[in-house]
This record gives structure tokens, sequence and C-alpha cells, in this order.
């Protein structure tokens, strides 16, 4: 028990002597904005209270939360790309626009990501507190030489929109609910390794202390020796080893101590939650289980637990509703601003340039994908490039005529095609090719439903093109793409958040739908829609259709009621 | 009016060519042998007559039948070293080993010639009988081929030799098999030297070492003699329209065929769907039967949706804020919320079970046992099987309320404020003639918008209810279909729901002008 709470106190030390770096390192940030100088010490309150005041701070925010249920390298690139975010943040508050903001970022989070893939040991570490070490340096260093800051007034003219769109939004009372039950459920999602557990938090086992659940979150398969009393081997393979059935010296449960989708063979055929349960102890008999290992919300057919599976289930769910959607929002704007800012003739372009740049993306995936060389076709690609530049300035008659790209007319097809097949049709079509696989699941879903949010942004861009404001970016010479996408689009997106918001719930619905069916995710990862279906296999467990019908209706709920509330506060005709 | 629908029919061609083009791309992308299934589905026993000659004809027959002698569409992107005959070649993975050979040597002269090589050495196998050569060698060292007669220990011997001549018969033949499969330069040469040894001790298989020899010859000629740079060169393969797509599409064309004036198929444009991969029955019929019963369910949901929903719009849109608008949101918020295959669980665990309520029966349309077509009448075939459809019909309706309700009662609000209202109001018309007529008609827009989205999304959710309900429609069948890999169903079914949404957006167009007399189609 002392090596549990010295492991846990390790773990709350560590937190809190980042958060102690970082304190340091934002207090004299803090010290002017007038902000009360423990706040910069509180773990996490202090990131949240920072980035509250910069540009891209909510957004890092999200981030950093949302990386926690990935695997262990992505969430230390992003922390550290985020972190270096926040500290660029901070430059451009007290000076001027640093060039390049995003990229350094995104250089940085590669770096950092690379850094954790390949590099081991204490070389790892090294280069890890270097990593982290820069970020908290410059915000040091710019805190201290940063002139002095009026919060305020700052907050009062820069995001008079936002702040009032916020204000209007935290007045809506099922909308706060809603945010708040999602929060919990983030975190359900992020712990469940820790709520829901078949091995033990921590547990010492002749004479040595282990931290199975810890350890096997990041190496499912650690693997360690013990010798037992007549001096024999005995191997401890973390994820197979039934933990219950050892003798253990000292044991801490996980609150609730079973793994999803793994069989309790002493409760098999739908052991009901109320009714008896039953415990088969270290010595060996079996007996009518005692509360700390009774199935709260009863087993399925296997004895697979139903509440653990739950709660692990969150985390699918929440991570498949937020990436597919994710890729679908990228495919969406992209495309749905091309097509609503240039529309059929805005784009214009040399034939000769247009006909080579076409060749040039024929000619890369022929050497690329036929022939396997794609730096090669790489090659051949700029090459067009090239000469579609060359040409497009010689005169050469029809040949250098100028000619419309149809966008719109491209986009619009692709949408009206998308639309008029069922989406879940095309999905469980897609899925029944390509090999069962959550990543491919969320690219599905995310390359399918991108068709509203793309009509959203072409609809709101087509009446933002026309306005005054994107014709005096361009009469100041502005590039295209910078027109677009720093000038047209932020002006354009208020639907496109409602729209995400209800693509979350729908595509929380079409995996769990999926899941239902028995197609969409591999069969070893339990999820809501899969455990709803072995409830229809069997009346008698409705714990097997109540519970996971429940969480589904509260998530997708959630999110409905996020969006309804976002379409009321950015709707513009509601102001008054 | 006119000219305007058939413009639009015109317009719906080219987007419906490129639905069907997608999904034939993705039937033909899908893995596995589809002449294998077929013959799999054909008689379950199976893999009896592997190797049979009778077996490869009918394969070949089949083969032609369903046109998969054809390359796959009008052209193919190539290189140079490739010729246009690929697709003559029916074996899947052979034929990608094949291109990735000739892609990495360039030599097509040569590759053919040790394909062709592959294949002998193959063929060299069919005379070679374990059992007649064990019988010749125990004559020779026993005196009798009869293991009857044998001595014990002879007999044993006999038996043993019989196993080892037989492994190693099949161990060469197979390996040829992984050699046409593989252009993987090691496993090649690997293959060659299990080969060699195993020959070396294995006189009897003196036709197969030999064809070896030639097989290794042809290798090499193919390693020495690259043309590298032709696979450099890209090139447009025109095959013409006697290829896969066109067959499905519009059918073969009888004067091509070596039987003139003898179609098999009639392809897509004249209704003739195919056959099905799983059971060899015409698609057609199995849709026919399948899509009426859809299309009912679908009519009777959406039918009901609106009846109830529009008039819960209006309501709710007239006294706006009042008790009955902030009930209905709520409960019509929750139900859009959730999610049909809960309730249409929950449905069934609460009316059709014998532990609840069994107020309905459980699923599928009718009851075989107390129904009969020939003697009931009409009305008594729609009253036995109303109780059916009341649980499905349900489940499709409820999630459509919140959805439809809002809709209707965001536009009345719209309309309500508009001048005409007060005007119509400050006339002394009727309440009733106000809301039911001047504001009804107007706000009606957005709901039609909506007729042409739902159709799509109908069949979509219906898969999942009609799982459910065991219903016999097509979502069921499309369910069916890509469980079974069939892919001729599911592109049949890609393409006539984008006929049948193409067909809802018409109506929806048409509808416009009727309710709005301002839009005109002029």
């Amino acid at each position: 028990m002392v090596h549990f709470l010295l492991h846990l106190l390790l773990q709350i030390a560590g937190i809190a002597a980042v958060s102690a770096l970082f304190g340091v390192a934002l207090q004299p940030n803090f010290q002017k904005c007038a902000i009360p100088s423990w706040k910069a010490f509180v773990p996490f309150y202090n990131l949240w209270t920072w980035s509250s005041l910069t540009k891209n701070g909510p957004f890092v925010f999200l981030l950093l939360l949302w990386s926690f249920p990935l695997p262990q390298w992505w969430l230390i690139m992003f922390s550290f790309g985020a972190l270096l975010l926040l500290t660029l943040d901070t430059y451009c508050l007290y000076h001027q626009q640093l060039p390049g903001k995003w990229l350094m970022a995104l250089l940085f989070t590669a770096v950092a990501g690379a850094v954790n893939y390949y590099l081991d040991g204490s070389l790892l570490l090294a280069a890890n507190i270097l990593l982290f070490l820069i970020p908290v340096a410059l915000l040091i260093y710019w805190g201290r030489s940063a002139m002095v800051f009026d919060r305020d007034a700052y907050l009062a003219t820069e995001f008079s929109f936002q702040q009032y769109a916020l204000k209007q939004f935290k007045r809506n009372i099922p909308a706060m609910v809603s945010v708040y039950v999602l929060a919990a459920l983030v975190l359900i999602a992020v712990f469940a390794p820790y709520l829901a557990n078949d091995q033990p938090l921590y547990a010492k086992y002749r004479g040595k202390t282990y931290f199975p659940a810890w350890t096997s979150v990041f190496a499912p398969t650690t693997v360690d020796t013990v010798y037992n009393a007549a001096g024999k081997p005995e191997r401890l393979q973390f994820d197979i080893t039934n933990w219950k059935a050892l003798k253990l010296d000292e044991v801490v449960w996980a609150p609730i101590p079973y793994s999803p989708g793994k069989s309790d063979r002493y409760n098999r055929d739908y052991a009901s939650p109320g009714g008896p349960q039953k415990f088969k102890t270290v010595e060996g008999e079996i007996i009518e289980a005692p509360s700390r290992f009774r199935h709260h919300l009863g087993t399925d057919l296997t004895g697979a637990d139903v509440l653990s599976g739950l709660i692990h289930g969150t985390r699918i769910s929440l991570t498949i509703g937020l990436i597919s959607m994710g890729i679908a929002t990228l495919i969406g704007i992209v495309l749905g601003s091309l097509a609503g800012y240039y529309g059929d003739t805005g784009l214009r372009t040399n034939r000769i340039r247009y006909w080579l740049i076409l060749a040039g993306i024929g000619l890369f995936f022929f050497y690329g994908g036929k022939l396997g060389f794609w730096w090669l076709g790489l090659l051949f690609f700029l090459f067009s490039l090239f000469l579609g530049w060359l040409l497009s300035r010689q005169k050469l008659g029809w040949l250098t005529d100028e000619v419309h790209v149809p966008v719109d007319t491209f986009v619009s097809r692709g949408i009206e095609i998308l639309n008029s097949l069922p989406r879940l049709l095309i999905i469980i079509t897609i899925t029944a090719i390509v090999d069962r696989s959550m990543t491919l699941l969320m690219v599905i879903i995310g390359a399918t439903s991108w068709t509203g949010i793309a009509r959203f942004t072409r609809a709101e861009l087509l009446r933002t093109r026309g306005l005054e404001f994107i014709d005096a970016a361009r009469s100041l010479g502005y590039k295209e793409s910078r027109v677009i996408f720093r000038h047209a689009l932020p002006n354009s997106l208020a639907p496109v958040f409602v729209a995400i918001a209800f693509g979350i719930a729908s595509a929380i619905l079409v995996e769990s739908g999926l899941s239902f069916l028995g197609i969409g995710v591999p069969d070893d990862v339990v999820t809501w829609g899969q455990m709803l279906s072995k409830g229809r296999q069997e009346f008698e467990a409705r714990w097997l259709v109540y519970w996971p019908g429940f969480a589904i209706f509260v998530t997708v709920t959630a999110y409905n009621l996020i969006g309804e509330a976002l379409r009321d506060a950015l709707d513009p005709k509601l102001k008054q | 009016m006119f000219k305007y629908i058939l413009k639009r029919i015109v317009a719906f061609v080219p987007t419906l060519l490129i639905i069907s083009l997608m999904a034939f791309i993705i039937s033909i992308s899908a893995p596995g042998d589809p002449v294998e299934r077929l013959l799999r589905a054909a008689d379950s026993e199976g893999g009896t007559s592997e190797q049979s000659n009778a077996a490869a004809q009918q394969r070949q027959e089949l083969r032609r039948e369903l046109g998969l002698d054809r390359p796959v569409f009008y052209f193919t992107f190539g290189t140079l070293a490739q010729p246009d005959t690929l697709f003559k070649i029916a074996d899947q993975t052979e034929r990608k080993a094949l291109v990735k050979l000739v892609n990495r040597t360039g030599n097509w002269e040569a590759v053919s010639r040790y394909f062709v090589s592959l294949k002998a050495a193959r063929k060299a196998h069919f005379g070679i009988n374990a059992d007649e050569l064990v019988k010749a060698r125990m004559v020779a060292e026993a005196g009798t081929g009869d293991s009857a007669a044998m001595s014990a220990a002879d007999s044993a011997r006999y038996a043993t030799l019989k196993n080892e001549y037989q492994e190693k018969i099949n161990l060469s033949n197979i390996s040829y098999g992984t050699l046409m499969g593989t252009d993987d330069e090691r496993v090649i040469l690997t293959k060659f030297d299990t080969l060699q040894l195993l020959y070396a001790d294995a006189g009897y298989l003196a036709k197969p070492a030999l064809a070896l020899a030639d097989v290794k010859s042809a290798y090499a000629e193919v390693q020495n003699k690259p043309t590298r740079w032709k696979s450099f060169v890209p090139t447009l393969q025109w095959h013409g329209y006697f290829n896969q797509y066109h067959l499905w599409l519009f059918g073969d064309v009888p004067f091509l065929r070596e039987n003139p004036g003898n179609r098999t198929r009639l392809g897509m444009v004249r209704g003739d769907f195919g056959k099905s991969f799983h059971d060899g029955q015409p698609i057609r019929e199995k849709i026919g039967q399948r899509v009426m019963w859809s299309l009912l369910l679908a009519g009777l949901g959406i039918f009901f949706a609106y009846i109830i929903s529009v008039p819960i719009g209006i309501y709710s849109a007239y006294k706006r804020n009042g008790w009955f608008d902030r009930a209905s949101s709520i409960v019509l918020f929750v139900l859009y919320s959730l999610p049909v295959f809960f309730v249409g669980t929950w449905l069934l665990y609460m009316f059709a079970n014998p532990d609840n309520l069994v107020w309905f029966p459980e699923s599928g349309i009718m009851d075989p046992a107390r129904y009969n077509a020939d003697t009931m009448s009409f009305f008594e075939k729609v009253k036995h099987r109303a109780p059916f459809f009341v649980l499905p019909v349900l489940a499709y309706t409820y999630g459509s309320f919140a959805f439809l309700s809002r809709i209707m009662r965001v536009g009345m609000i719209e309309v309500f404020g508009q001048d005409y209202i007060r005007t119509a109001r400050a006339k002394g018309l009727p309440e009733k003639q106000v809301v039911l007529k001047h504001a009804l008609r107007n706000s009606l827009i957005p709901i039609i918008t909506v007729f042409a989205d739902i159709f799509p999304v109908a069949i979509g959710g219906s898969i999942i209810i009609e799982m459910i309900f065991s219903y016999p429609g097509m979502g069921v069948m499309i369910y069916e279909a890509v469980i079974n890999q069939d892919y001729p169903v599911i592109v049949t079914i890609f393409t006539i729901l984008g006929f049948f949404t193409m067909i809802g957006y018409l109506v929806s167009d048409v509808l416009y002008g009727i309710v709005d007399p301002r839009i005109s189609y002029k």
C-alpha cells in the first residue's frame, strides 16, 4: 500500500514539477496582465487561464486534452506542438504578428514526434528535456521583456463578436450542461484504463511491486519473471495473467476490476446486475461475489463486464466522432471555400498550363502508383508545373488562351453524387472491401460526410466574396490563398461550427450503427453499438439494451444541444 | 414546365453514369474470383474435381457468360512494356504478378516465354501417377505390384513409397503454381533451388525436371535482356466497346459473339442487371420482390412522418413559446437523438416479447401458418399484415418527427412575420384561413426541399430497421450482399438508389413550382 501511495505521489509530484516550471515561466506574464499569480502554479488551470488570453488558446487546450487517448508519442508530439504554439502566441500578444507561426509550430511538432518515435533511453529523455526547455525559456524571456499589457482593453477590443457569441452560448443552460457532460465523458475516456481494468493499479507479488494497469497502457505485453517458493521461475505477462487468481501480498484494484470484452467464466450467460454473481477466490472456492467484484451493470453471454465496456466504449465513440469529423471538416472547408470563392469562372489560367498540371498529376500517379517510384512521379509533376509556368509566359496563340477551371461544377457534382446515395450504404460497401480497422473507419466516415460542411462553406463564401473587405484585401495585392483563408473564410465559419457539432453526433451514430450490424470496427474492440447488438440476441439481458443505448443517447444529445446552441449564438439574425 | 423536366432528366444521365461507374469500380476492386464464388454457390460440395477438364471447361464458359474474359473498361493506362491483351489471363494473382514482372524488366517477349514455360511445366505433371510408378518399382524390386500379395515389410514399404512419391509430385506441382503468382526475384530463385534439389533424387520426375530447365533458361533471358525503358513510357490502351463495363451497361452486341444473334445479356439500360454471384439468380427478380416492400415501408413512414409533424410544426409556431411548443420541442429533440437501432430493439423488447407485451408479431411481414394468398380477400390480407408493419413504421418515423416539425416551425415563424399575413388579418379573415391558407402554403417550401434528400436517408436508415425486424426489403438485401461480397447486387442497388434520388429531386422541383407560383421554369 505504501508503494502505491508513493507511486501516486510520484505522479502528482511530476505533474506539480512541470506546472511549477510553467508557473515560473508564466508568472511574469500573469503579473503584467494583472492575473493573480497563484493561478500560474495550478496544474492545467494555468494553461487554461493563459490560453484563454491568446488567440489560438482554446484550440491549443482542446488539442492537449484530446491527444490524451492517442498513443504515447502522439501525445508528446501534440503537447510539444501546443506548447510552442502557446509560446508563439504569447510573443504575438506583445509584439507584432510573427510570420510563419503555424509553420514553426508544425515543424516543432514533427521534430518532437520524430524524437519520441525514434529515440530511446537516456537520449530520449535528454532530447525531451531540451525540447521542453526551449518554449519555456522563450516564455520566460518574452514575459520579462514585454511591455505592460492591458488585458481588459485587449479582450474588449479584439474579440467582440466571439465574446458576444460566447455570452449568448453561456446563457443557453441545456448547452452548458451538455458541455459539462461532454467534459465528464472526455475525462472518462482519458482515464478509462485506470477506471476499468482487470489488472490491478498496484500489486505486490512475492516481494516485488508492480503497477500493471499503468504499465500495460503503453506496453501491453510487459513481461516479468518471478521465482516461487520452490525456486521455479514463473512468467508474468501482464495482459494475460489472471491477477485475481494470484495470491497477492498487497493489491489495489481499479474501481471496476474488469476489462472490456474479457470473459468471466463464472458469470457467463447474462449475469444480471441485481441477481446472484459468482466469484472464484484465490483459494479456489467459488463464492457469491463480494460487492467489490460484482458486475454492477451485469454481463453478456461470455461474461464480459458491461460497465467496463461502456467506459472503454466512450473512448471509441468520442475519438471516432472527433477524428472523422476533423477529416470531413478539412475536406469540406477546402473544397467548399474553393467552390464558393472561385465559382465556375473565378479561377483562370492558361490553357497549356491547365493541361500540363493535369498531365503532371496523371504522371505522378503513373510513376508513383503504378511503378512505385514516387520520387520520379514527384519530379515529373514539378517539371510539368515548371513547364506550365514557363510556357504560360509566352504568347502561343490558342495554347495560351485564358480558360476557366470549373471548380464549382466539380465540387457541386461531387456533393450531388455523394448525397444521392445513403451514407450508410457507401460506408458498408467500402468496409466490406478493405480490412477492418479503426483508422480506416474514421477515414471512410470522414471522406463521406464532408458534403454538408462543403455546402455551408460554399454558400457562405458565395455571399462573402462580393463584400467590400474582400475587394479591399485584393486591391492591397494579397495572394489569393491569403484572401481566401485569412479574410474570406474566417468570416464564413459560423454555420460550419454548427455543422461540425451535428456532424460529430451523426458520425457517432453511424459508427454505433455499423457496430450494431457487426461490420464497422474490428471484432475485438468493444463499442456501444456492438454491446447493444448482443442485447438484441437475448431480451432477458435488458441491461445490454438500456445502458449502451443510454450512453449513445447522452453523447448524441450533448452534441446536438451544443450544435443547436451554437446555431442560436452565432446567428446574426438573432443579434439584438 | 415540360421542357424543364426534360432538361433535368437529360442532366441526370451523367450523374447516374458516374454513380454506376463508382459502384462498378468498387465491385471490380473487390478481392476474390467471382467465378470461384459462383461455382462454390452452385455446388456446395465443390473441390472434388479441382483439376478435371470438365471443371475447367465450366469455369471458362462461366467466365465468358459473365463477361470476365473481356477487358474491364474502354481503355486502360499501361506501359509500353505491357501488351494490351493482359486481361485474357483469368487468374487475378497471376495477372498481377505478370504485370509487376513485365514492369520490372520491360521485356514482354521474354516474360511471356517464361510464363508459357511455367504453364508447360505444370502440364508436365499431368501424366505422372504415383500409384503406377510405385507399382512398377515394386514389380522390379519385390516381384509383384499387388499389395495384397506382398509380404508385410514390402507392403509397408509400398505405402511409404507411395506417400513419398505423391508428396513430391504435389510439391513440385504446387511450386510452379507459386512461381506463377509471384514476381519476387528471391522467391523465384529459392523455388528453383528447391525444385532442383527435389528432382535430384527422384528419377520419376524427369519430365518436370526437363521443364524446369526450360523455365530456368526462360527466366535467365528475362533477367539478362531487360528493356527497362519500355516500362517508363506511359501508354493508353484502347479496347473498344468489347469490355465488361459496356457489357454490364448496354448488354452484348449480338454480331460480336461467336454465335451471332444470341444475346445473353441485355444490359443495365434495358433492365437486365446480371446475375447474383451468391446464388446465381437474376438480380432483376431478386430486387423486384423486395423493392416493393421497401417502397411500401418508406412510403408509409414518410406519409406518417409528414402527417404528424406538419400539424405539430404549425401549431407550435402559431402558439410560439407556449406550453405545447416547449413540451413538443423537448420530446421531439429527445426522439431525434435516440439511435434507431436502440429504439427498434426496445420496441421489440417491449411490444413483441412474451415476457412483456405481445401486442405485435416479432418479425417478418406475414404469418405463413395463417396466411393464404389464394383464399384471402384484399382487405383480409391488409388486416393480416397490418400488425407486422406497426413496429417497423414506428421505428422508421419517429426520427423524422423532430427534423420535419422543426423545419415546419421555423418556416411558419418566418412567414408569420411577413406583411401579407398582417394584411390578411387586417382584412378580417378568420384566423383559420390566415394560418391554413395564407401562411401554410408559403412555409411548405423548405419542407419540400427536404423531400428530395429524404429518400437516400430513408433507405440508409432502413438497413438497420429491416435487420432488426427481419423485414424482407432492400435493406436486408444490401446487408446480405455486402456480407457475401455479392457485387453485382451492390452495384445494381447503388444505381437504382441514385435513380430514385434523382427522381426525388425532380419531384421536389416540380412541387416547388406548384406551391410557389413565383418560381417559373421557363
